[in-house]
């Protein structure tokens, strides 16, 4: 053993200077209930709302319901220890959770605790959970972009950092992977990530976690996970809790992504320990402020101003529809809250346009400030030519029919949901997403056969790549457009040495 | 029906308010207190009045003699009113409640005090002039317990408040500080 008792003792000593020998005066309340993750206390006549209270087993509980002759506590922990006739001591304090760079990299509970097996994390910082969001003169309007590195959503719905944008689709379509992509796709661009899993399988969050470490995202991220199996009080604070934590860096003046994977178990949670403690249900049984619980938390998301260090967080928050209902109450309220919505289409997944991104219904309200000037330049007329096909689609049928001009739109339209494809865990910098898609708006896709388009795509990356480097470099230095002759000469170029493969040119001979 | 505690404060509060104003305020409360004990000795008289497969005769026949007792005409009637409720299971809990308005009104507070050894009457009538001081009351009256668990010090438990000084929770406060 290397360790002397001489230190030891001396160690001892040190922290023991800290003991103050004093009285405890302490509040305390008996419990008269307990059951479901809720308890049910006499006295504690002063307690706060939201105040954390320290049951006899040292489980904490945080009061919730001040009533007139007793207060409802949720138990944030095992609450199978607590006995009728126990003691609970008011602490004083607001519930807090850690926070701190020590955090980024690990996996963690809904009390900032690891659990990931990778040690303790030693930071001697913590912050409220439950804080004010930023005031009026704290903001500034967002103006920078956070590329997610879809196409689908870098072009038709750009993200601005600080902005809210929703995620909204059927159970199954894709939103997580949305999110995820948008995670890996944050490495080298100086922002922190927060991925917080409400009510997700423990199994699908570890996946979540290889998959992030294996493209190296886990270097910048923070996974809070309350599970399923936790008690419905956690899974309430989860996204508070990653909010604090995001905040952290926010005010040092750092960007801060954070997904919150989803906010319909968190309402599930809150309509539960709301019930269980008699509140009165309201639409869909959910309690009368479950409004205020999510916008409160969306709030908290903000551009700050340049004199608060110019800092931002960006929620992306996730909500699951049943059968494609965005008029149920928790969807509405969410799209009502939020800066605009990415809307994926189950039919849409399902015939392979994968992501499955609804150009008709999905926007976003203060993204377009936030796009380079070259992405706008090549992706306005998108949502148009996305329009115009959807509409003429089911005319597709009578083919050779068709006028020109109408067949010309059918075309292009096939080709632009073709480019949009993206297959999953591959997001594209900003300069190759412009680059594509200006190959689509300027005609020169139309010649290519849609089987063909992946292929040119990659192909077209791989010759840029190593003969233009400099067109890309350009794009993402001054964000503009390169010269229009210059990129026409490079495209051309690169045509001449595209094969076309060999089926579809025997499917032209044919026409 | 009401839950036992709004019901019993309601009607604590509306007695206290009439003897108050009659002037019959200590008279009542010595009166309440004995009736509280005669049911704390029959345990099951309660819980038998308020059962309502009980003859409500007979519920009349044990309860008169209560009745007939009684000096203020209030608690009479209080007791009358109960038993027609079928709320005889709140009466300690009204007692209760009475208890504690009377003692603010006077400034008496109630404490629990425990120690590891019994406590001589000098620290004790020491203690309770401290003690009256940082509660702000006239009166303090003690109801001592011992317990060699504490290890030393004292504990005074009143309403809803703990002033702990006993070894014991010292002792847990510095493992706490070591093991932080």
């Amino acid at each position: 053993m290397s360790i002397k008792a001489e230190e030891i003792s001396a160690l001892i000593k040190q922290q023991l200077a800290g003991y103050k020998d004093e009285l405890s005066v302490e509040e305390t309340g008996t419990v008269t209930y307990v059951g479901d993750g809720v308890a049910r206390a006499h006295g504690l006549d002063n307690a706060l709302s939201g105040e954390l209270l320290e049951f006899d087993n040292g489980v904490f509980g945080m009061a919730q319901n001040l009533e007139s002759n007793d207060v409802g506590i949720v138990v944030l922990g095992d609450f199978d220890g607590i006995r009728e006739g126990d003691t609970v001591k008011r602490t004083g304090k607001i519930m807090e959770v850690p926070v701190g760079d020590a955090m980024v990299g690990r996996t963690i509970n809904a009390l900032g605790q690891p659990i990931d097996g990778k040690g303790d994390i030693s930071t001697s910082n913590t912050q409220p959970i439950e804080k004010k969001a930023p005031g009026i003169m704290d903001r500034q309007s967002v103006s920078e972009p956070l590329q997610t590195g879809i196409k689908a959503i870098d072009s038709l719905v750009p993200i601005g950092r600080g902005q809210r944008e929703l995620i909204i689709g059927d159970r199954k379509t894709g939103k997580t992977s949305i999110a995820v992509d948008t995670i890996l796709n944050q490495k080298d661009q100086d922002m922190i990530c927060i991925y917080v899993a409400i009510g997700q399988k423990d199994s699908t969050v570890r996946s979540q976690v290889s998959t992030l470490e294996k493209y190296g995202a886990m270097d910048y991220t923070i996974v809070l996970s309350a599970g399923p199996a936790e008690p419905a009080p956690l899974l309430y604070i989860a996204p508070y809790a990653g909010a604090a934590m995001g905040e952290y860096f926010m005010n040092k003046g750092k960007h801060v992504l954070i997904v919150y994977d989803d906010l319909t178990k968190q309402a599930n949670a809150y309509r539960e320990l709301s019930l269980i403690l008699r509140r009165p249900p309201g639409r869909e049984a959910y309690p009368g402020d479950i409004f205020y619980t999510h916008s409160r938390l969306l709030e908290r998301a903000a551009k700050l101003s340049d004199k608060l260090g110019g800092g931002s967080m960006t929620a992306l928050p996730i909500v699951e529809t049943q059968a494609g209902d965005v008029s149920a109450y928790i969807p509405t309220n969410v799209i009502s809250i939020t800066d605009g919505q990415i809307f994926l289409n189950s039919d849409m997944f399902y015939s392979g346009t994968r992501p499955a991104v609804d150009a008709g219904t999905s926007v976003s309200r203060v993204g377009g400030d936030a796009q380079i000037k070259a992405m706008k330049q090549v992706a306005g007329t998108l949502r148009l030519d996305l329009a115009s096909y959807h509409e003429l689609e089911a005319f597709a049928q009578f083919g050779s029919d068709l006028d020109e001009a109408t067949q010309a739109k059918l075309n292009r339209g096939a080709r632009t949901v073709e480019v949009l494809k993206q297959p999953l865990h591959s997001p594209l910098p900003v300069e190759k997403q412009v680059l594509i898609l200006y190959c689509l708006t300027h005609g020169y896709l139309d010649k290519v056969s849609i089987d063909d388009i992946a292929r040119y795509q990659s192909e077209l990356f791989a010759f840029f790549d190593g003969s233009h480097r400099d067109l890309l470099d350009q794009i993402v230095n001054t964000g503009k457009l390169p010269d229009i002759d210059k990129m026409d000469e490079a495209v051309h170029a690169f045509e001449q040495t595209f094969q076309p493969s060999k089926s579809t040119e025997k499917e032209q001979k044919n026409n | 029906m009401l839950d036992k505690i709004t019901f019993a404060k309601r009607y604590s509060k509306a007695l206290f308010e009439v003897l108050k104003a009659d002037g019959q305020l200590d008279s009542g409360y010595a009166e309440l207190k004995q009736i509280e004990q005669i049911f704390n000795d029959n345990a099951n008289l309660s819980q038998v009045l308020a059962d309502v497969s009980f003859p409500e005769s007979k519920k009349q026949e044990l309860i008169k003699p209560l009745i007939d007792n009684a000096d203020s005409k209030y608690i009479k009637n209080l007791l009358k009113v109960l038993v027609g409720a079928g709320r005889v299971d709140a009466l300690q809990a009204i007692v209760e409640h009475f208890e504690a308005l009377y003692d603010e009104e006077n400034k008496i507070v109630h404490a629990n005090v425990i120690s590891a050894v019994p406590l001589t009457d000098d620290q004790k009538n020491n203690l309770s002039q401290t003690f009256a001081k940082r509660v702000n009351a006239d009166r303090v009256i003690f109801n001592c317990k011992v317990d060699q668990s504490i290890i030393g010090g004292l504990v005074v438990k009143s309403s809803n408040v703990i002033f702990d000084g006993s070894v014991k929770t010292k002792i847990s406060n510095i493992k706490k500080l070591l093991l932080n």
